[in-house]
């Protein structure tokens, strides 16, 4: 008898599970495949049938009462063979699942999932003597397929289309649509193995209601100690886990909290090689355990031959398109370094030609100046000859701001705390500025020294602070800030694109002006770039800036938001790691050298001066005859180097007046070292050492300043005992 | 008042020195360049000796050298633009190191050149 429509003495039930609140199993009311249900007393007669599964069988509810269900059966020994009815239970719960065919009214074989519950009690009559039969239409594989298709073409003509899949997710749309429409299941999801004997796995992609919060929980999971995945991963077949909450092998705390209940695992198999696993599931009560049929079975491993072809391609792409974007992402970077090199040396070559041409516009228009004081003549010339000197002096100091970013100037290099630094500079500073604006300065106590030059942290301090003047027209605070960072990967300098990494002392100046629109924050850097107004900015304040803080093997952040303010960070590496970092490039380099040294005539000689241009002069000088030259302008450096590879130097030229370790000082050292070294000391103060520390050092040669090359090659031939080329 | 040679490969440089220092009542004797100038150093006295240094022929530096070798007490103003031969270093402070009395770097003022000069005559007036 139809449910609802008339009265009877049965409990009613409806085609949706009465049990749904309190069962395991019961399946959701939306569930498409749900077929409807019957109530069974113990021996298996129908007590009640739900309206749409009489509609499908063809019968009348009346007519489906007087059934047995083995009559409706195709295989009825199956179920007596199970002992199911038999079975006393007083709880609701599962008694079975299976796969079976049912015979309706016109002998039509319908194929459905038979799940026996027991009832409990909950639905009626007294408890564990009433059953119910939970019926889900499967779909016949065969017979779902329309226009006499065949599985087989259907299966190549899905295999096209998962080949045009470009992504993960579009690949797993199309597993989803077909797992679904084919087989019956909703949840689809890949893992990839890190390798055969992988010790944990990734979710490639994952589909369904779940797969956000899986993704978020189980990106990567370990394999070891997990029996399930274990098996997974060293399994060859599929591996079905009917029901995974009573299943010995699952995880429990997993399947609580994902709500697993069925799982089948296909190995994925790529040209022989196991490389993931294809998952198919039910999730929570309404879906319940659903274990696949074989012919659903069969089909699902069919599908993975075409899903393996077509997670390797995506891989091939994906691979193709990562090498592209970090390819891309180098010749940015590399451009960027080249552009600011490439500025460096033009600055350099037009800066002396520059300042000659200045020398005569300014020489001449003070000449004429002069000489119109003393002949009268037009009283308006005197005031354009002052316009003249103004721009002539104006040029000039930009010159010298291009030769500061292009490195061309002579520094003087040493050990500093920046703050006594930062904090003179903010106090100069604050009688050039307007009062409206507030400077105020945050400095960390006990920084480490940092190798720098004080005029070009000044120059630096000075640049930043009148750039955030300008940004905040004058009004507001500019907070000047020192800390100490250490820097893990991830950032990258904004002016130089180097990746930023190691222990730094940080200066920080934060305005909270107009800020800096992303479009233009590239080029900050690049000399003559300004976005103030003709004759306000050079346009090579912020390229000084870059040209000096890399100079101090610095780097820059900035970090700035629109009408909110921009905050500049600039990072100075902390002495003792950047002297660590130099001496093992050091040793790398002499190590370099010593083998290219076995194959050289001439010796090669260490060059020690403070001051850069004249290192530089007298390796050019030296090498330019043939001698192979290292040079250092540090002095504790150089002993480092020495002292690291001692063999790879044989001779020492030394400037006598250094910061750190004096002339006389290295040579002692380095004799000590290594006695049979010749060592040149230069100085321009012969009276300032006595003759008998000189003898007693072992000292070969004084160089007296002035010096003349011509003699100093000559020492250099005769204490190494070779001809110079 | 000095004999001033003055080297520089640029007329207008020559020319803007001459009529500064003439100011002064020196003397000047201009040359083109390093290799001119050692020649007229060789034929004649000066008091002191004012050298570009990126010049043709014989550059500043080697001159400085020769001169200072000829005659270590001669003295020796080095000017320049900065930047180098090669260009690939400024030859300012090379010429302070072979024995320059005193640099410049262009553009100066005329008064630094007038007051360069006075206070490297001074020792010898």
């Amino acid at each position: 008898m139809p449910f609802n429509n008339q009265p009877t003495q049965h409990k009613q039930v409806g085609d949706t599970p009465v049990l749904v609140a309190s069962s395991p199993t019961a399946l959701a009311v939306s569930d498409p495949s749900l077929a409807g249900q019957f109530l069974l007393d113990r021996q298996g007669r129908i007590l009640e049938a739900s309206g749409k599964i009489c509609q499908l069988l063809g019968y009348d509810c009346d007519e489906l009462c007087r059934f047995d269900l083995r009559s409706l059966y195709l295989d009825p020994q199956l179920l007596d063979d199970a002992g199911l009815f038999r079975a006393q239970r007083d709880t609701a719960e599962t008694i079975t699942s299976l796969n079976c065919q049912l015979r309706a009214k016109n002998g039509a074989l319908l194929s459905v999932r038979l799940t026996l519950i027991a009832d409990g009690g909950l639905v009626g009559g007294a408890s564990g003597d009433q059953l119910l039969a939970v019926i889900h239409t499967v779909e016949d594989l065969s017979l779902a397929l329309q226009d006499g298709q065949t599985l087989i073409s259907h299966l190549l003509a899905w295999s096209r289309e998962l080949q045009q899949a470009n992504s993960y997710d579009d690949l797993l749309r199309l597993i989803q649509h077909e797992m679904r429409e084919r087989v019956g299941y909703n949840h689809v999801w890949v893992y990839t193995y890190d390798n055969m004997y992988s010790d944990s796995i990734h979710i490639l992609s994952i589909g369904g209601e779940n797969k956000d919060m899986v993704k978020a929980n189980f990106a990567t999971i370990p394999v070891r100690g997990d029996r399930f995945l274990e098996e997974m991963v060293s399994t060859e077949v599929p591996l079905i886990i009917e029901d995974a909450r009573t299943d010995p092998r699952t995880n429990k705390a997993i399947v609580e909290q994902l709500q697993n209940r069925t799982m089948i695992m296909i190995p994925l198999y790529f040209l022989g090689e196991k490389r993931g696993s294809l998952g198919i599931g039910t999730f929570g009560d309404a879906e319940g355990c659903r274990p696949p049929g074989k012919l659903q079975l069969d089909y699902i491993v069919g599908m993975t031959g075409h899903i393996s072809a077509a997670i390797e391609r995506i891989k091939f792409i994906e691979g193709m398109r990562d090498n592209q974007a970090k390819q891309l992402e180098l010749e940015k970077k590399l451009q960027q370094s080249q552009k600011m090199q490439a500025i460096g040396q033009l600055t350099g070559g037009i800066a002396h030609d520059f300042n000659n041409i200045l020398a005569s516009i300014l020489g001449f228009a003070e000449l004429a100046r002069a000489s119109m004081g003393q002949s009268g003549g037009n009283a308006k010339l005197p005031v354009y000859l002052d316009e003249v000197l103004v721009a002539g002096r104006r040029a000039r100091d930009l010159i010298a701001q291009m030769l500061a970013f292009s490195r061309g100037t002579n520094s003087e290099w040493s050990m500093i705390n920046i703050d006594p630094i930062v904090s003179e500079t903010v106090r100069l500073l604050r009688s050039s500025l307007p009062s409206s604006l507030e400077l105020r300065t945050e400095l960390a106590k006990n920084l480490p020294p940092v190798k720098s030059d004080i005029v070009k942290l000044n120059q630096i301090i000075m640049n930043l602070c009148i750039n955030a003047k300008d940004a905040s027209n004058s009004v507001g605070t500019v907070a000047i800030r020192t800390s100490r960072k250490v820097i893990e990967h991830g950032s990258l300098c904004i002016s130089c694109g180097a990746p930023i990494h190691g222990d730094y002392v940080t200066l920080e100046v934060e305005d909270c002006g107009s800020g800096i629109p992303q479009d233009i924050l590239q080029r900050i850097f690049d000399p003559f770039f300004t976005t103030k107004e003709v004759g306000k900015g050079t346009g090579m304040g912020l390229a000084m800036v870059h040209g000096i803080v890399h100079e101090h093997h610095g780097h820059i952040l900035v970090d700035t938001q629109i009408n909110r303010g921009t905050k500049f960070t600039l990072l100075f590496p902390v002495g003792s790691l950047d002297s660590a970092q130099l001496l093992s490039a050091k040793a790398q380099t002499a190590h370099v050298a010593s083998a290219v040294a076995t194959s050289t005539v001439l010796p090669r000689i260490l060059v020690v001066d403070d001051e850069v241009t004249v290192a530089r002069f007298l390796r050019e000088l030296i090498q330019a005859h043939g001698y192979e030259v290292a040079t250092e302008t540090d002095s504790h450096e150089a002993l480092a180097a020495f002292q690291s590879n001692p063999d790879d130097y044989q001779l020492l030229i030394s400037d006598q007046t250094m910061p750190g370790i004096s002339g006389v000082e290295l040579c002692r050292q380095v004799k000590k070292i290594k006695a049979d070294c010749p060592v040149i000391l230069c100085t321009g103060d012969l009276g300032a050492i006595p003759d008998q520390e000189i003898e007693d050092i072992g000292i070969q040669a004084i160089c007296s300043k002035p010096i003349d090359t011509r003699n100093l090659l000559q020492l250099v031939q005769q204490l190494t005992g070779t001809v110079p080329h | 008042m000095a004999r001033v040679l003055v080297i520089d490969d640029e007329a207008s440089i020559r020319l803007m020195l001459k009529e500064t220092l003439e100011q002064d009542g020196h003397k000047i004797v201009e040359a083109l360049n390093g290799e001119e100038a050692l020649k007229m150093f060789g034929l004649d006295q000066f008091d002191l000796v004012i050298t570009d240094l990126v010049m043709p022929r014989k550059n500043g530096i080697d001159l400085i050298m020769d001169i200072k070798h000829q005659a270590p007490n001669s003295r020796i103003i080095a000017i320049s633009g900065g930047g180098g031969m090669s260009g690939r270093f400024d030859y300012l402070p090379i010429a302070e190191l072979v024995g320059a009395d005193a640099i410049l770097s262009k553009p100066f003022m005329l008064q630094e050149l007038k007051d360069t000069v006075s206070q490297i005559l001074a020792p010898a007036s």
